[in-house]
């Protein structure tokens, strides 16, 4: 037979470890706090150390629709409520940076090109380890591509792990995207991409607030690059 | 890998082969303090720890024990930004940090057998790490096994039928392929059973 003190103890212990959780921050999440922007830069046109040939650009141009981007087969189902709100903000930040908008780019070229993309899908428990998941979308080819370092493009997929489906959110990510346009080779059906934002976080909310997740959203990935900025800021 | 089986294995031996004058077993609630290695990532000191621990007395003055732990790091970052390279993220990140050391200890006893005993030790054995930075829609894990040295001084109160028991360890674990080395100030309190033979109080 059992010593009392044994099962004492050891549902003392019992109690005290459900007491102690792995991850024992327990809060109602808000969505703007799921939010999260990521930009990156070809590094051959900016170093932190003094190189910056951003400061070259002058003129830009915003196609004026929006790419979604959806796997191959399926229908398109993303809203375009957004779309001129996107642009719209878009531009407003990039006017802001010191650049002129070129309105007749077949007449005279741009110097930068912005594209915008939107995709939406599912997370569902995913895991993101120590790499870093980037969507960086091949126009032609319609699939995810990544830049590396060295400016070449290789095929990418979204890191989705089955390890147990715990939670479920509804993403959606704004891809923006910098193209040198006097790199641009028609033969080739890649974009010379210099440099990139990317909004990601969970759908959802009123219209109101919505568009001001997706404002901070855009206006951050433009204030956490400086580099952008023409120097006479 | 082989390591890890050989400390394990002397964990094991540790706590079926060890007999002696007085056995003790039971648990401490843990507090520490993020040190090198964990300060960088989280600062906030944690409230969240306990170890189920024992000891057998070889001699008067020797004391061989064990301790099975869990310490919880966390800390809530609004709106942080990331650098690395040519990236850069912006978001809020939840940052976790489950520690599991399992260590084999040698004690060397101040103070007669049936008074209050201060004590010093040395734990080695190995720590499971398990870390998670939640950010945005996404989680970044890391897991991985250290080797862990564990310095302590402690004191044993005679109370009825056991101990009460209280120390201080610093726990070091080295860095591995994987992860860099972790360490901790922890206090920890609690109260240990006697179940040797020998009249308690």
């Amino acid at each position: 037979m059992k010593s009392p003190k044994y099962s004492i103890c050891f549902f003392a212990f019992m109690i005290l470890s459900l007491l102690v959780s792995c991850y024992p921050i327990k809060e109602d999440l808000t969505r703007d706090e799921l939010d999260m922007v990521i930009t990156m830069y070809d590094k051959n046109y900016y170093l932190p150390s003094g190189k910056n040939d951003f400061q070259n650009f002058r003129t830009f141009v915003i196609p004026d629709t929006i790419v979604h981007i959806t796997e191959s087969g399926v229908t398109d189902t993303i809203s375009r409520a957004y779309d001129s709100f996107i642009i719209g903000q878009v531009r407003s930040n990039l006017l802001k940076a010191g650049y002129t908008e070129e309105t007749k780019p077949a007449v005279s070229a741009p110097d930068i090109a912005i594209t915008i993309s939107i995709s939406t899908g599912k997370i569902i428990n995913s895991d993101w380890y120590q790499y870093w998941g980037w969507y960086w979308p091949d126009y032609e080819k319609g699939i995810a591509a990544s830049l590396n370092p060295n400016g070449h493009y290789y095929p990418f997929y979204p890191p989705y792990y089955g390890l147990g489906s715990t939670y479920t959110y509804s993403s959606g990510t704004i891809l923006l995207e910098m193209a040198d346009v006097s790199r641009v080779d028609p033969a080739v059906n890649e974009l010379p991409i210099v440099w990139a934002g990317i909004v990601n976080g969970a759908l959802g909310g009123t219209t109101e607030v919505l568009q001001s997740r997706i404002s901070t959203g855009i206006d951050q990935s433009f204030s956490q690059s400086p580099y952008l900025y023409k120097s006479i800021r | 890998m082989k390591l890890r089986y050989c400390l394990t294995g002397l964990f094991l031996l540790t706590v079926l082969m060890a007999s002696g004058q007085g056995r003790y077993f039971g648990y401490t609630y843990s507090i520490s303090s993020p040190k090198s290695g964990i300060n960088g990532y989280i600062n906030n000191i944690s409230y969240r720890g306990i170890n189920f621990e024992g000891f057998n007395e070889l001699n008067e003055k020797f004391a061989i024990g064990w301790l099975a732990g869990w310490n919880v790091f966390s800390e809530k970052l609004l709106n942080e930004v990331y650098v690395k390279d040519n990236v850069t993220i912006k978001g809020t990140q939840y940052r976790y940090m489950n520690l599991f050391p399992i260590l084999a200890r040698g004690l060397y006893l101040l103070g007669k057998q049936s008074g209050i005993r201060p004590y010093l030790g040395a734990g080695l054995g190995m720590t499971s790490e398990v870390s998670r930075t939640d950010l945005g829609l996404y989680s970044i894990k890391n897991k991985g096994w250290h080797f862990t040295m564990a310095p302590e001084i402690g004191i044993n109160f005679p109370v009825t039928k056991g101990l009460i028991t209280g120390s201080l360890r610093y726990a070091y674990s080295v860095k591995t392929t994987d992860l860099g080395h972790v360490s901790y100030l922890s206090f920890n309190l609690g109260y240990l059973f006697s179940v040797s033979k020998r009249p308690a109080l």
